[in-house]
């Protein structure tokens, strides 16, 4: 619209966004910096990392899987990325390319499937991959990427629909068949979308906690989100830990009305259990009582309701 | 000879090619989308915890829902979250594209730091924000503090936790400021021009020009960003839910996003039949909230290629 101002307002915008970029930048800041500052002095304002102690990191390391949890979530993003572009990029070459009947309708339906909640199909989808055997491994977080994705298709399709048809069909006059056509032809032509593509889909398993946190229950299966809130819910508060184990310092240790304050942490067998959503494994454990409906130790006291309910 | 025969061949041809290209999303369909859909459903009527089979129990579920307190608790929660987060994020953003958008070159830079909190995980967002929210030495209450403002428990002190998760759902609003400056740029010269010939101040031409101009970003991030403040669920649960010690601390009820009640419903307590039913109660508010929008959007959104 109109062009960038010259002269003093300009300055006042810029200043403005300056002022506006450092509140973004600084909770980065101050994460790098207490992560390497010397545990007790997390909280300690300003944003220089003193007392230095980058040892911290190695700490990090020692405490637990650090390792091994950067290469699951690195195998299970690039599983869910490259199974969901290539499943995307397949369907949405139907859908661009192919003239049959009911088509328009099926593709008013993938853009359907976007509106609807994940708590929806949340729990069915973790009964099928339970039928399937296959909770409690890795193959949940990804597999269901084969099928294409509502929004991969759609965005994909749009890309695909703004190549010349002549194309194709110069191709298909050369004897190509269609898959040939989609390999050979659409494929190569939408490199950049398909890399976005990637890119989006790596990203969102990557920072995915959801899933891992349904359908994993063993550590050395865990991705770095699912680990990272293990050792919030673990070490949350041990004293030793600094910021790279995002820990309390030691100077409110008696303050009982903040939550970094925390139990010391349970001996190993009791914690084991502590973390993450308790229910599925007690269920593998043996069956529990339908009577017992509110676990012991539930948060909650049972609501009214309960009581009442069972056979 | 070939020739009378060859178009029907070719277009039934076309068609199966055609069923073949599309066959990967249809199992998907069915399996991921319209099979969980109709199970979750039957669920809702069941009493279910993945050890024995499911029992039908009619509405009671529903009827549950009704009487536990939580539910609504939790849903006016999610709510009052919602209305502070979307208009909250929209205001700022517009702010942010509008000046971003008078900058000329630089608004690249600037754009990439708007949009680095986007790029962090959920997870450490919550984390982070545990910390910088902390009532003695977090950064905002060390920031207020500066003033003499004495900073409130944002982590603890129940009616300061949604203003806090608010606050830390404002760091990540980059993707709406992006939404807004593409908006912005699209809007033609020639129309702040004539305006400005036509003795418009600024404020008349944003107003009168602009505004209606970006109004179906608006409207878009409008509708994107309540379905997604409506599902709110892993910062939150970051920061206050997982095991006894995260949770206990304090009065965890006011942090409970719908969601979250649902999700430990289902995986925490295995009420399989009335987490569903929780499901299809979300599925619903957000269909409704969502067609009433799409209503009065008739009322403020121009598209220009409905008019002339």
């Amino acid at each position: 619209m109109t062009l960038p101002r010259r002269g003093p307002w300009r300055i006042v915008f810029v200043a403005a966004l300056v002022v506006a970029a450092v509140i973004f930048v600084i909770p980065f800041v101050w994460l790098v910096s207490a992560s390497l500052r010397e545990p007790g002095y997390v909280f300690s304002t300003g944003l220089l990392p003193l007392p230095f102690h980058p040892e911290n990191y190695r700490e990090a390391f020692q405490a637990v899987p650090l390792p091994l949890w950067l290469f699951n979530s690195a195998v299970v993003g690039t599983a869910a990325a490259v199974s969901v572009t290539l499943s995307s990029a397949w369907v949405a070459f139907g859908f661009a390319y192919f003239r049959f009947p009911g088509r328009d309708l099926l593709f008013g339906l993938v853009l359907a499937t976007m509106m609807l909640p994940f708590a929806v199909t949340m729990i069915p989808t973790y009964l099928i991959w339970s039928e399937l055997k296959l909770t409690d491994t890795q193959v949940p977080l990804w597999a269901g990427n084969l099928f294409g994705s509502a929004f991969y298709i759609f965005l994909l399709r749009q890309f695909l629909l703004s190549l010349p048809r002549e194309l194709f069909e110069a191709a298909r006059v050369d004897g190509a068949s269609y898959p040939a056509l989609f390999w050979r032809v659409a494929f190569p032509l939408i490199r950049p979308a398909l890399l976005v593509v990637l890119v989006f889909e790596f990203k969102a398993s990557w920072t995915d906690l959801v899933k891992p946190l349904i359908y994993l229950r063993d550590e050395s299966l865990f991705t770095l989100p699912r680990g990272l809130k293990v050792v919030l819910d673990r070490f949350g508060v041990r004293r030793r830990a600094g910021l790279a184990h995002r820990a309390r310092g030691q100077r409110h240790r008696h303050d009982p009305d903040d939550h970094r304050v925390l139990p010391r942490p349970a001996p190993l067998h009791r914690r084991h259990r502590d973390h993450g959503p308790q229910g599925l494994s007690r269920a593998r454990s043996g069956p529990c009582g339908r009577r017992g409906r509110w676990p012991s130790g539930s948060p909650r006291p049972a609501p009214p309701w309960s009581s009442g309910s069972g056979p | 000879m070939a020739a009378p025969r060859r178009r029907p061949t070719l277009a039934r041809r076309e068609a199966r090619w055609g069923v073949l290209f599309l066959a990967p999303w249809l199992v998907g369909f069915l399996v991921f989308y319209a099979g969980p859909m109709v199970a979750s459903l039957w669920l809702s009527f069941t009493d279910y915890d993945i050890v024995n089979p499911p029992r039908f129990v009619g509405l009671d579920n529903y009827r549950q829902m009704l009487a536990d307190p939580m539910v609504a608790r939790s849903l006016r929660n999610t709510v009052y979250y919602t209305v502070l987060h979307v208009p909250l994020t929209m205001a700022i953003s517009l702010g942010l594209a509008l000046l971003l958008n008078r900058v000329g070159r630089l608004s690249g830079f600037f754009r990439t730091v708007f949009y680095l909190p986007v790029m962090t995980p959920a997870v450490a967002v919550g984390i982070l924000f545990l910390l910088l929210l902390n009532t003695q030495d977090g950064l905002v209450n060390g920031f207020l503090g500066w003033f003499g403002i004495d900073g409130p428990s944002w982590t603890t002190d129940p009616a300061w936790v949604m203003p806090g998760i608010v606050l830390m759902s404002l760091w990540s609003l980059g993707s709406t400021v992006v939404i807004y400056l593409a908006a912005l740029q699209n809007v033609p010269r020639e129309l702040h021009e004539a305006a400005t010939v036509d003795g418009a101040g600024s404020w008349q031409r944003f107003r009168s020009v602009t505004l209606p101009m970006i109004s179906g970003a608006l409207f878009f991030t409008l509708i994107v960003n309540t379905i997604a403040a409506l599902q709110m669920f892993t910062e939150v649960y970051t920061m206050f839910f997982g095991n006894q010690s995260t949770q206990q601390r304090f009065d965890a009820d006011a942090s409970t996003f719908y969601v979250i009640y649902l999700f430990q419903q289902a995986f925490q307590f295995l009420h399989m039949g009335f987490a569903s039913a929780l499901a299809w109660l979300l599925f619903l508010v957000i269909l409704v909230i969502t067609v009433v929008q799409l209503r009065l959007s008739k009322r403020w959104v121009y598209y220009e290629s409905e008019e002339s």
